[in-house]
């Protein structure tokens, strides 16, 4: 069903420019720009190696033995006074035409095949990955010799050979990429066109693996020299004196321990040509491909320049009522992206009374979820606070330790997120997982933990928890996982649950049953709840406060009967007519134009404006404070006066 | 089985026709999973019919079937004197009816310009007919469709990634739109849009709608936007038809017991309605999940707090309601009557305030 | 589970069948066929013609196969056509000496490679930049070039360890170790890497899984969370790669075998590779073929116990 956008700016879709060009991209990187420049000289200067070659690769000189590196020998001299540079730049030739002839006949097989079978299935696919699979199980070196034996040391014969193994593995890459993008609409939708599988395989499946082939290419190059080297050392290849890089290290062992340094130049030319194509290969993969973790592989923090909170703004109530259990002011999130640091959220407060429940609410790109993970310290390695402050029960948390963090998690504050099934471990069982996080909240024995687990599944109202306890993860629905969620945040007793769009991805009727518990837990147990949702609906259904976010702050603060009878900003007003529901059937919604800004692409002053109905000159001249309107009630207009006019 | 959802008089030969559709997916050896069981629709030239179920209702496995992208069992699809069950996966379809689809990421060749994906169909077109297509013309109709769905020029030498959720999916309508279509399906088209945004979306289908007197056949999970956009309503569960007839009769007065269970689900933006329909919702809450119904019984019985033992025996056809419409429920007179406030309260007035 | 190993085995036939096939229809196209290799180049016509019959070699390629697959079922894999010794029993002398390499050199590689990338992925940091550039070394350099740095340096400029040779164990317990240690070392290097950086790679996004941050919000312990859930859900692409990287070592052990010279199957192909001995090369065929059937049915195993699907299937 429908699932927000992520929200995290790092999960905006990567690869923007992948397609125009991947040579390109992956030239403008450092990385990508030394590998590729070491190959191309490389190359070069084997093809040329007539020319370069200070001197003839055979030529003894038996006065000249297993020299250092000189100014007449650049890389010194072997056992029979041969020059190394110039058995170097011949020795390519061998070493680069293997690689070429095992990278075509890798490309002939594996390329077709694989985007063939992965677009077309069905039983050819099966066919063809049967015999993969026993493909990639052949002890390749066994094949090689065999070929070695018959085809009389012919590397060619070998190369080739390698290549075709080997092209099993990429295969089955190419097979899944071409998988994936059968899967993607747009294939459907030139299906529907009526256009031609092959158009279909050349217009749009090609187009999208070319990176996974190049990637599979790069790593298949720099095992392939490893091979073709390794073969020319046992001395399969070409027989002396013509010069290979494998047969030079078999010569300098020979005389190893007089002079060591016959191993560097051909090792290290072996090597430093196997780290280009790895080196490629990877680059590659990063242009082209998602990253895999939400992170994108970024682990370092942005700095965290903690700036001295502004003096609170106070939202005005009496103290008479419920204490305040938790309280975030001015807190600042940034996250450090492929693109440099975005700050994320901007001095967003709010105060989570005991026994209430406040409605975090906003579209994709408010930093609302980022709030709720900001609160408990779980937001992404790439992520981190960098200013004010959450305290809970008065202790402040952006400061905390590791260890008093752990001590509240759980007991004090729970969380149950949006995707109920990816939020239990796949690999273990109900009971398993819900007895780990009871017994890490209270030292009990196995039987007394799994006495409290079906107390807790009961009191989720989970059918027959004995059952229940006994399944996997995978064996249980939406609804039911989300129930199992609950109870676990339950487990702890905790004063304030954290729930992130905790029924954006379930049926309605589900919707309804997940939010009719949560009102009966709380009425039973007085936890306070802090939900987070796009959904006015599950608002107006389960919240006694709303602060409304748009664009990293928070708009607007008020109880719950105030912001739909009497919206206080005019983002909110615009959001709350955006529904359908608010519009006679079949004629214009109210819509605003536009969409949020991205984190970056922010207006200065305020973040609104640009879309804003009301907006005068005035907006753009000032960062807009939190302004309290009437009792209990803040906005971040300073046009308030407008919006009220105009009901 | 076969009647019409809504009657238009003159015109019943017109449009898509769905007779009595079952689609099984083979599931393993001999086993398969019926998502839909003899389900009966229409939607008449002109007209805009929403599809509205859960999870697992078979809602989009209808729009497959419709497209040619699902196994036909048995029944019949239509559409004016073309026989869609009868053409095989790789048979052209008809141009008349095109699709777009719920996920705006996906629905567009991220390596292509959009200039290139809106003017494939033509070329498409243009191919299987043997008529030349002049660049120029294929530029003219790219410029005046995003002109239609209010993108500007350069958008089309621009590629996918350069726009945003909202921005691709006017993108999809505008490629489903270049051959001048008569029936658009939009299968969760508004779904994974954020609020504004879908309603900026809902609001360009209405005009493209009424503009260009297209069909549309609405598929979503939303009721909130099936009442908004729908003429005619059809309530699938399981696989089935519960209910159908005009939206707002559907939404307002739901005869099925799914039906009014669905609409009560669906929690109101007013914090003292919601109280009302969630009070009323707890009322009727029918004890916790039995085992599911078999075949030949009504697949509600499980969650209905009317199911008598014939509702378990015996699969209730689709007949007329006593308010109108039509319903599958044996019990059908005898429930009590019933209905929701749906859609703007009476009481607040529709200002015309311009964009807000 | 059961099901799963019976299939495996169930295709390892014909993957023995097609290995030795290939070998046998390759051999069609000798150019320089065994019985001209054994009488050298300048030998009369006739002597060759009649060698070639003694051989069998003037049968077709069906019935010769045939022949040899029947005698393959009986433990009768031929005899070198150089040294005429029966080739069992020579498979029989060597694999001990393979296994010494192999069994260590795998279990290095399982044990170093996953504490390692566990280790780097966990704490990040500088460990995981060294991490890096060790694997990047690992990668790049040739295992017989490691080798051979190895014997320079800790062999021969040390003098601390055998630089050639092999000690079996049955005969002295401490000198084979002494003798394997070099050759181990050279081998796993490249099997730790890979494992390394598979390991940290899926460590590092099982870390940035919801469960891990549901489980973590709900109070369950950093411990806990890494030994239990991390790992466990790590587990199934670390052991992937660790399947891969075993197969890849039957390779690198025929390298690794001539560079410290030590009397294994490696030597003994490269060996009958250069002399066009046929029968002996498909009898190592045959040895390291079972060898990867039962690398193959292992890593089955695991998928099995690691993951819950087939468990409960």
């Amino acid at each position: 069903m429908t699932t927000t956008a992520p929200e995290t700016p790092t999960a905006l879709p990567a690869a923007a420019d992948a397609h125009r060009g991947i040579l390109r991209s992956v030239l403008r990187t450092p990385r990508g720009s030394i590998a590729g420049g070491f190959l191309l000289l490389l190359i070069l200067a084997t093809l040329l190696a007539p020319v370069l070659a200070p001197a003839d690769p055979l030529r003894q000189n038996l006065h000249h033995v297993l020299e250092t590196p000189s100014s007449r020998y650049w890389l010194g001299t072997d056992s029979l006074g041969r020059d190394l540079l110039s058995r170097l730049l011949y020795g390519g030739r061998p070493a680069l035409a293997g690689v070429l002839e095992g990278v075509l006949a890798q490309l002939v097989v594996a390329v077709p095949l694989g985007v063939a079978t992965g677009y077309l299935g069905g039983r050819f696919d099966r066919f063809v990955m049967r015999v993969c699979d026993i493909v990639m199980s052949v002890p390749t070196i066994v094949i090689l010799l065999g070929v070695l034996t018959i085809f009389d040391r012919s590397i060619a014969a070998a190369m080739i050979t390698l290549g075709v193994l080997s092209a099993a593995g990429t295969l089955r890459v190419v097979r899944g990429a071409a998988m994936t993008v059968r899967q993607e609409l747009y294939v459907s939708a030139a299906e529907l066109l009526g256009l031609g599988r092959v158009q279909i395989i050349f217009r749009h499946i090609l187009p999208r693996c070319r990176g996974v082939i190049i990637v599979q290419t790069s790593l298949f190059a720099a095992v392939a020299i490893g091979i073709q080297t390794g073969l020319t050392f046992l001395g399969l290849g070409p027989p002396p004196p013509s010069p290979t890089w494998g047969g030079m290290i078999n010569e300098s062992a020979v005389t190893l321990s007089r002079a060591p340094w016959l191993l560097v130049p051909a090792g290290g030319l072996i090597a430093l040509t196997v780290l280009a194509f790895g080196i490629l290969g990877d680059v590659v993969r990063d242009v082209t491909a998602q990253s895999h973790t939400s992170s994108g592989g970024l682990r370092a923090r942005p700095a965290s320049g903690r700036r001295a909170p502004e003096a609170p703004v106070e939202v005005p109530g009496s103290e008479a009522e419920a204490p305040v259990l938790l309280r975030v002011r001015d807190l600042d999130v940034s996250f450090l992206t492929p693109h440099g640091e975005r700050e994320v959220l901007t001095k967003v407060g709010f105060d989570v009374r005991a026994g209430r429940t406040l409605g975090l609410v906003g579209e994709s790109g408010s930093g609302k979820s980022v709030t709720a993970r900001a609160v408990l310290g779980l937001l992404e390695a790439n992520g981190a606070v960098t200013g004010g402050s959450v305290r809970f029960r008065g202790r402040e948390l952006t400061r905390a330790s590791r260890k008093e963090l752990a001590a509240i998690r759980g007991t004090g504050i729970a969380l149950i997120s949006q995707e109920p099934m990816v939020a239990l471990d796949p690999s273990f069982r109900i009971g398993a997982q819900l007895g780990e996080v009871v017994r890490a909240h209270t030292r009990m024995s196995r039987g007394a933990a799994r006495r409290r687990v079906l107390e807790l599944l009961e009191m989720v109202e989970l059918p027959d928890p004995e059952e229940i306890v006994t399944r996997y993860p995978f064996q249980i629905s939406g609804g039911m996982a989300q129930r199992v969620a609950i109870a676990a945040a339950l487990a702890g007793s905790p004063e304030l649950l954290i729930a992130d769009e905790p029924t954006t991805a379930l049926d309605v009727t589900v919707q309804a049953d997940i939010l009719a518990l949560l009102r009966r837990i709380q009425a039973d147990t007085g936890m306070a709840v802090l939900i987070v949702t796009h959904d006015w609906g599950v608002v107006a259904d389960i919240c006694s406060d709303v602060a409304v976010m748009y664009a990293g702050q928070v708009v607007e603060s008020a109880p719950v009967e105030d912001v739909f009878a009497r919206p206080s900003h005019p983002y909110t007003a615009a959001l709350m007519a955006a529904g359908p529901e608010h519009a006679p059937r079949r004629t214009p919604i109210k819509a605003v134009e536009g969409t949020v800004p991205p984190p970056g692409d922010r207006p200065a002053g305020c973040r609104f404006r640009t879309r804003c109905p009301l907006a005068e000159a005035d907006c753009a001249e000032q960062e807009i404070p939190l302004l309290p309107v009437g009792e209990h009630r803040t906005s971040r207009c300073i046009h308030t006066a407008h919006l009220e006019a105009r009901r | 089985m076969s009647a019409p959802v809504h009657e238009t008089p003159g015109r019943e030969e017109a449009g898509l026709v769905i007779d009595d559709l079952v689609v099984d997916y083979p599931l393993g050896r001999r086993r398969h999973r019926r998502a839909v069981d003899g389900v009966s629709l229409r939607v008449p030239a002109g007209r805009s019919v929403g599809l509205v179920g859960e999870s697992g209702s078979g809602k989009s496995t209808v729009a497959k079937a419709v497209l040619g992208m699902a196994p036909i069992g048995s029944g019949a699809v239509t559409y004016g004197p073309a026989r869609l069950h009868e053409a095989g996966r790789r048979d052209s379809r008809p141009q008349e009816i095109q699709v777009v689809f719920q996920d705006p990421y996906s629905s567009l060749d991220p390596t292509k310009t959009i200039g290139y994906t809106l003017a494939e169909p033509l070329r498409a077109r243009a191919d299987r007919t043997g008529t030349p297509l002049g660049r120029a013309e294929c530029q003219d109709a790219v410029r005046a469709i995003l002109d239609r769905v209010g993108l500007p020029p350069d958008t089309a030498d621009r590629y996918p990634a350069q726009f945003s959720g909202g921005q691709r999916q006017r993108i999809s309508l505008a490629r489903a739109l270049i051959v001048r279509p008569e029936l658009v399906i939009c299968d969760e088209a508004v779904s994974a849009l954020d609020l504004s945004v879908q309603a900026q979306i809902l609001n360009l289908l209405l005009e493209l709608q009424q503009d260009l007197g297209l069909s549309l056949l609405f598929i979503t999970h939303d009721l909130a936007v099936v009442h908004h956009i729908a003429e005619d309503l059809v309530v699938l569960y399981r696989g089935r038809v519960m209910e159908s007839g005009t939206a707002a009769d559907v939404c307002r007065a739901p005869s099925h017991p799914y039906t009014r269970q669905l609409v009560m689900s669906a929690p109101l933006h007013s914090v003292g309605g919601q109280r009302e329909r969630r009070e009323r919702r707890e009322a009727m809450t029918p004890p916790p999940a039995r085992a599911l119904p078999l075949a030949e019984a009504c697949p509600f019985t499980h969650r209905c707090p009317f199911a008598v033992d014939r509702c378990r025996t015996e699969r209730p056809a689709l007949r007329e309601a006593p308010h109108g419409g039509r319903v599958a429920c044996h019990r059908v007179e005898e429930l009590p009557d019933w209905t929701e406030p749906f859609g703007p309260p009476a009481s607040t007035p529709h200002h015309e305030n311009g964009t807000l | 589970m059961l099901r799963l190993i019976g299939n495996r085995i169930a295709t390892s036939i014909p993957l023995l069948l097609i290995v030795t096939l290939i070998v046998f229809v390759l051999q069609a196209f000798v150019p320089g066929d065994a019985a001209r290799t054994i009488l050298g180049e300048n030998a009369n016509p006739q002597t060759v013609a009649a060698l070639r019959e003694q051989l069998g070699l003037n049968e077709p390629l069906v019935s010769r196969y045939g022949d040899w697959l029947a005698g393959a079922l009986h433990g009768d894999l031929g005899t070198s056509i150089i040294s005429g010794v029966d080739v069992m029993s020579s498979l029989d002398t060597r694999l001990g000496v393979t296994l010494s390499l192999l069994v260590p050199s795998m279990l290095l590689s399982a044990v170093a490679g996953i504490a390692l990338g566990f280790a780097s992925a966990v704490r990040g940091g500088f460990l995981g930049r060294v991490i890096d550039v060790v694997s990047l070394l690992g990668f790049a350099l040739p295992s017989f070039w490691i080798a051979l740095l190895l014997v320079a340096a800790l062999a021969e400029r040390a003098n601390l360890l055998p630089a050639t040779g092999y000690t079996p164990f049955a005969e002295s317990p401490g000198d084979w170790l002494r003798s394997i240690v070099l050759p181990v070392i050279a081998l796993s290097l490249h099997g730790i890497t890979a494992v390394a950086k598979q390991t940290r790679d899926s460590v590092a996004e099982v870390l940035e899984a919801d469960y891990v941050r549901f489980l973590r919000a709900n109070g369950v312990g950093t411990t806990s969370l890494l030994l239990r859930h991390v790992l466990r859900n790590a587990a199934i692409p670390v052991v992937t790669s660790l399947g891969l990287v075993s197969i890849g070592m039957l390779s690198g052990a025929v390298f690794i075998e001539n560079v410290f010279v030590l009397p294994g199957l490696g030597t003994l192909a490269t060996q009958a590779t250069l002399d066009h001995d046929v029968p002996v090369i498909l009898g190592v065929g045959v040895v390291l073929t079972l060898a990867v059937i039962v690398v193959n049915l292992l890593i089955d195993i695991a998928y099995g116990l690691l993951n819950p699907k087939v468990r409960a299937a």
